[in-house]
């Protein structure tokens, strides 16, 4: 049985190097995946996720996409995905909870305390 | 029928009934004669027939009879001599004697000779015979005393045979024996019968030995012993049967002669029959037509010459008609009375003509003088008429009509005469027409005599005459003289109408006439001016389309005919609902929408909503914005509504891009104000190690930037959301008391830093709950309280009241702050202002939320106003009224 680890999609590197610092000072397993291809590489090898946050601007495979893929294959469709997005735009926010999101943060809106402690939450510690 | 066809059938039918039973009668007597000779004649040929077998077989007793008496036979019987058989018995002797058998027999019925020849030639003697004979003797019917004939039927034939007892030639000795002769009655006894009796006979056995049919049968049962003859009852015309029955001597029948008649006396008969009958016919056609002639000649003729002569009478009439019929008998005398008649009638027509003529001539005068009477009748009649049709006419005229004599005085006068003067009618009639006159001049009534009277014509003028009441009035007159064939003067006719009235209104039609063409000229001016207005409005870029208070189209420039895709036929007077389709998309669905209903219901200006499109010609739709207002008339009267649109098309694209551009923009905005903010937030919790104290301030004023940032990102969104009408939030029905208390609960920390007192005043009861969208509503109150505080003095007051009406709710928020200058108070609802005196109390802010305010409350149709003075405070009001927000 692996280890429970939370996964995170983000493109952008400066936000990559901030999830990875924060999550480290505080002792939490994730892992990074740069797009959605990756992310599902990386559930491939690792095995499925306790938590997955998803950004959605992402080249590629978009969040869109990888959240569909996600939801249609039967072992990761239970895997809760919280969107971390700064879209905010009506439609997405609908589109994205439609597709079975569970929870959908603008990331300049949040703080990254709000985030770790949802991660503490999921992974249980 | 005529008399001739009467006769015709009278007489033949007589005749022809008469000798039909004549002919009936006599040919029925005479074949009942005829027949019952024939049966006469038939039965004593059967008798013939009888005796002639019978004599055949006398004959042959006769002849035994000497072979009887004969002393050689005697002899024979005692002795048996061989001699005696030698020279008497040959075969020759028997076709002398016509016999085929010859036995002899003692007493004692011993056969003591016995031959059987047939054809000259001796055959073998049956034995059936010689047993019969012995039979015979045994029973005594042969015997030594008497003859004994008999006729036996034996199975091969026929036989008869005569036995006697032999004797002396003396007779004197005992009889010694019998001697029999027989013969075969067979076809040629039949025969030899038949040609002694020229008769033609058959003979058939009695029992029908054949077993089959052979017509006898009838013959059978009406023959016996009793009864041997019988005549049949034959179909056959030619032949007649008689039949007797022949038995043997023992009553038993043997057999039956069958004796064929020609039937002569019965065709003879017939034949007799046929001739008289036809005799009979030819007796009675002759008759018949000497009989007609006859008559025809003595009666029929002279009848039809009659009937013809009169018919002939009845067509060309009795005029030298006279009746020939020659002769002394009734017939002639008949014509002669006839002729007579004729003449008498001949005589008569004659005098009835003349009479008839006489009659004609004084009808026609009759009538001719009828006619005459007639037509003065007529003339009477329609005279009278006239004359109560013109005194009708006159009396109800409103005209005054009077008739005077020669001399003036008036002998008649209508109703009317009297109104217009003022005098009775007692007054008027025997009086003067100066009676109500003089009014004139002299020389006036002097021409006017002159003319009606010197030179007898019609006066037409206008004369003014004097009422019985002393008023003047004008009156357009016309007097006529009337004359007689003479040239005469009778009467004169004076018709006169009054005008004055008339004149009066002349003059005053003449006054309106300027008048109106003044005003003519004015509506000219006017026209000129609408027409130029019009002219404007069709060619403007906008479409203009006026509607009357029923939704009629009276007017629509080019500009809205090429929006809606080109308008080929006439629309004036169409539903403008129906040619002017607008839409909305609702609920993804797209649904009408009437403009004009609901400001004809409001009574006021609406712009058209978000997003309504107009449905062109061809189905497509076209984007379109504009307004629809109301048309009054003069008197305030709403009297149509008038609605300019534009094509949308380039503002919703532009809208379109200016949303996706904000959208990218604020969220490329945010992507960095993000990672600075988290990693400014890592720095302060000392992720990154500790800070130094200064460092540590410089980060926050940084944080605290930032997140200004990021609100004025999400400020600049929620704007352009708001213009679009896109951040439209559900209206449910919400506690507007509750929602200020949580406000004022999150604002409370706030208040405290600022020192400012908030106090709260709402009604004890519940108040209705609003239909509002309770987010906004939150925002636009939080917003309102926040300035309150924000732009209060220190240690001041906000007062929040709550207040309900019997049509709306309205807040107050009172505060006791800087308040708004006069200046900028028009401005202060408007985007990104800022009062100067707030910029220098708060440096940070947007300017954005009075606006953002203003445009929730209008969301939930609330409005909002507000009273302030300079550095004394400031009051909103906020009205949200009951009819259109209350659930």
């Amino acid at each position: 049985m692996a280890e429970k680890y939370v996964l995170v999609v983000e493109d952008d590197p400066f936000y990559s190097k901030i999830y990875k610092t924060k999550l480290a000072k505080e002792n939490l397993n994730a892992q990074m995946a740069s797009n959605g291809d990756v992310a599902i590489k990386i559930i491939k090898e690792s095995g499925a996720p306790e938590l997955i946050l998803l950004d959605l601007v992402m080249p590629g495979k978009d969040g869109f996409e990888t959240l569909k893929e996600l939801k249609a294959d039967a072992g990761t469709k239970d895997i809760p995905v919280i969107v971390l997005s700064n879209l905010s735009q009506e439609e997405d926010v609908k589109r994205v909870m439609d597709m079975g999101a569970s929870e959908y943060l603008i990331k300049s809106n949040t703080s990254i305390q709000t985030v770790v402690d949802k991660i503490r939450k999921s992974l249980g510690v | 029928m005529n008399l001739r066809t009467k006769i015709f059938l009278l007489i033949g039918g007589v005749l022809v009934i008469f000798f039909s039973g004549v002919i009936f009668f006599t040919s029925y007597k005479l074949t009942k004669d005829f027949s019952s000779v024939e049966q006469a004649d038939l039965h004593k040929n059967l008798d013939r027939a009888t005796d002639a077998l019978n004599e055949k077989i006398s004959n042959l007793a006769i002849k035994l009879g000497d072979w009887a008496q004969w002393d050689d036979s005697y002899q024979f019987m005692i002795d048996h001599n061989e001699s005696y058989v030698q020279s008497n018995l040959q075969e020759t002797t028997f076709g002398i004697l016509h016999i085929n058998f010859v036995v002899l027999i003692d007493k004692d019925n011993t056969i003591v000779f016995k031959k059987f020849v047939k054809d000259g030639d001796e055959k073998s003697f049956p034995e059936s015979f010689s047993g019969h004979l012995t039979e015979d003797f045994a029973e005594g019917d042969i015997n030594l005393n008497a003859a004994h004939k008999e006729v036996v039927s034996l199975p091969e034939q026929l036989v008869i045979y005569v036995a006697r007892p032999i004797t002396s030639s003396d007779g004197l000795s005992p009889a010694n024996g019998v001697i029999v002769f027989g013969y075969i009655f067979d076809a040629t006894t039949i025969e030899e019968l038949s040609q002694l009796t020229h008769l033609d006979i058959t003979m058939v056995p009695f029992e029908n030995r054949s077993g089959q049919i052979d017509g006898f049968e009838e013959v059978r049962n009406n023959l016996s012993v009793k009864e041997p003859h019988y005549v049949g009852t034959t179909q056959d015309s030619k032949i007649i049967s008689g039949y007797i029955l022949v038995s043997d001597a023992t009553d038993e029948p043997i057999f039956i002669f069958r004796v064929d008649m020609p039937r002569e006396v019965y065709q003879k008969g017939r034949d007799s029959i046929f001739l008289f009958t036809i005799f009979i016919v030819l007796a009675g056609i002759v008759f018949c037509g000497i009989i007609f002639y006859l008559l025809g000649y003595f009666v029929l003729n002279k009848i039809s010459y009659l009937n013809n002569v009169i018919d002939e009478i009845r067509h060309d009439g009795t005029k030298d008609k006279s009746i020939v019929l020659p002769g002394s008998d009734e017939f002639s005398r008949l014509a002669g009375e006839m002729n007579r008649l004729l003449q008498e009638v001949n005589e008569n027509e004659i005098k009835l003509k003349d009479q008839n003529k006489d009659l004609e001539q004084n009808k026609v005068a009759t009538l001719n003088i009828l006619e005459d009477v007639s037509v003065s009748e007529r003339e009477l009649h329609q005279k009278t008429l006239d004359l109560s049709k013109f005194q009708k006419i006159a009396d109800a005229s409103f005209d005054h009509i009077i008739i005077t004599d020669v001399d003036g005085k008036i002998l008649y006068a209508n109703h009317s005469a009297e109104n217009m003067t003022g005098y009775s009618h007692k007054e008027i009639i025997g009086a003067n027409p100066s009676l109500w006159g003089k009014q004139m001049s002299q020389e006036f009534y002097v021409q006017l005599w002159q003319t009606i009277k010197t030179e007898k014509q019609s006066f037409t003028g206008e004369i003014t005459n004097k009422h019985k009441n002393g008023d003047q009035f004008l009156v357009a007159s016309r007097i006529t003289p009337i004359v007689d064939e003479n040239e005469n003067i009778q009467f004169f006719v004076g018709i006169e109408r009054d005008i004055t009235e008339e004149r009066r209104a002349q003059i005053q039609i003449m006054k309106h006439t300027t008048e109106l063409e003044m005003a003519n000229i004015l509506i000219e001016k006017q026209k000129d001016r609408a027409e130029s207005i019009l002219g404007y409005l069709q060619s403007i870029g906008e479409g203009v389309l006026a509607t009357d208070i029923n939704g009629k189209i009276i007017f629509v420039n080019e500009t809205a005919k090429v929006l809606i895709g080109g308008q080929s036929q006439e629309i004036d007077g169409k539903a403008s609902k129906d040619i002017f389709q607008f839409i909305r998309k609702v609920d993804g669905r797209d649904s009408r929408v009437f403009m004009a209903e609901k400001v004809l219901k409001k009574k006021q200006t609406i712009a058209f909503p978000e997003n309504v499109s107009l449905i062109q010609k061809d189905g497509t739709l076209l984007p379109v914005s504009g307004t629809i207002s109301l048309i009054e008339d003069g008197n305030n009267e709403i009297i149509g509504t008038i609605t300019v649109f534009q094509d949308a098309t380039k503002r919703y694209e532009l809208d379109e891009l200016k949303d996706s551009f904000l959208s990218v923009a604020a969220h490329q905005l945010r992507t960095p104000l993000g990672s600075m903010r988290w990693s400014m937030e890592m720095l302060l919790s000392d992720d990154l190690g500790k800070l130094p104290k200064d460092a540590k301030e410089m980060v926050e004023q940084l944080y605290a930037n930032s997140h200004r940032m990021v609100e004025l990102v999400d400020d600049l969104l929620d704007i352009s959301r708001i213009d679009k009408n896109r951040g439209k939030e559900e209206k449910i029905p919400t506690d507007v008391v509750s929602v200020l208390e949580d406000v004022i609960k999150t604002m409370r920390s706030e208040a405290k830093k600022r020192a400012i007192k908030i106090i709260f005043n709402h009604p004890k009861e519940s108040v209705p709950a609003l239909m509002v969208p309770p987010k906004h509503l939150y925002e636009a109150l939080e917003n309102l309280i926040s300035n309150g505080i924000k732009y209060n003095r220190e240690k001041g007051t906000l007062t929040i009241t709550v207040e309900m009406t019997e049509k709306s709710l309205l807040l107050t928020f009172a505060d006791t702050g800087i308040g708004i200058p006069k200046d900028d108070q028009t401005k202060i609802f408007s985007k990104f202002f800022r009062a100067q005196n707030a910029v220098l109390k708060e440096t940070e802010g947007s300017g954005l939320g009075l606006s953002v305010v203003k445009s929730y409350l209008e969301e939930s149709e609330a409005t909002i106003r507000f009273e302030s003075e300079e550095n004394s405070g400031t009051t909103f009001f906020v009205n949200f009224p009951f009819t259109s927000t209350q659930s």
